[in-house]
């Protein structure tokens, strides 16, 4: 899978991508943004299967990153990694076409939980936990 | 906020993310002080909405080093400032978060800001400490501290 993390902190673009390589779910190629500004930007000249984006992040944030992915049609499973995880932020983000939200801190567990259905094809928007 | 309340949030919250995230275990210890004249790093968040207040996670210099190290997936030696300061602002973003969880909603968590060098304090005008607690392992040393602004005291 292409997978695009956007998060604006390096140090957790970094343990996101450790975590994936000891998840084992196959091998993977990475895109690194650091708000959904540099997001869209390389969405323009990529297409990855996977966005996994942080929600609280300077210029544009994640949740409207999102929207503007949706009312663009843009087609692109797509997954909150966040230490802001209530139940509210959920349902929106639910609302919005996020297929999970992700607490920091995570395990490799978690992300298995969450990505494995993933690699078998489409799902519904919060289908995986 | 009753300081119960906080600190049996604050301990669960910063215990979980330095176990899951760094694989370091810390128990809650206030018997110790940062050395005066060494360095010292600052991580901070602010929370808005019907809690008004700020967390702030200060660690010492190796510590933040070793934090940096493991996210970083680098040595202690080649560890840089700027990977420090991204680390402590992620661990402060972290703690700061799962506790707005915690919080009737909605509010929102402000970027985090990062304070380094040696005798550095930070204040957040118009707001009381709520608690300040210690963490320890291996010497590893942080203080998470939690203060909250009432509007009504007058702060801004």
């Amino acid at each position: 899978m292409r997978i695009m993390i956007v998060d604006d902190s390096k140090a957790m673009r970094m343990i996101v991508m450790r975590t994936l390589r000891q998840a084992a779910l196959g091998e993977h190629t990475y895109l690194e943004a650091e708000n959904g500004v540099q997001a869209l930007a390389l969405l323009e000249k990529s297409e990855p299967d996977l966005i996994l984006c942080d929600w609280n992040m300077p210029e544009l944030n994640g949740i409207e990153l999102l929207k503007r992915l949706e009312a663009a049609g843009r087609k692109v499973k797509f997954g909150f990694v966040t230490s802001e995880a209530d139940p509210e932020m959920k349902k929106l983000a639910i609302a919005h076409g996020a297929l999970f939200l992700i607490s920091k801190p995570f395990t490799v567990e978690t992300f298995q939980a969450a990505l494995q259905p993933l690699m078998s094809g489409p799902i519904a928007p919060g289908s995986p936990r | 906020m009753r300081t119960g309340t906080v600190e049996n949030s604050i301990s669960g919250i910063t215990q979980n993310v330095f176990a899951m995230l760094l694989g370091i275990r810390m128990a809650r210890s206030d018997g110790f002080a940062f050395a005066a004249g060494r360095p010292t790093t600052t991580g901070v968040v602010t929370i808005s909405g019907g809690w008004c207040g700020a967390i702030t996670v200060t660690v010492d210099g190796r510590t933040g080093r070793r934090i940096a190290a493991h996210m970083f997936g680098t040595s202690l030696e080649r560890a840089t400032d700027g990977e420090v300061n991204d680390a402590i602002g992620e661990v402060a973003n972290m703690i700061g978060g799962n506790f707005k969880s915690r919080l009737a909603q909605p509010a929102l968590l402000s970027l985090p800001t990062v304070a380094h060098g040696t005798g550095c304090t930070v204040s957040v005008p118009g707001s009381r400490e709520v608690g300040r607690f210690g963490f320890e392992s291996a010497g590893n040393r942080a203080i998470v501290t939690v203060v909250d602004h009432d509007w009504k005291r007058g702060g801004r």
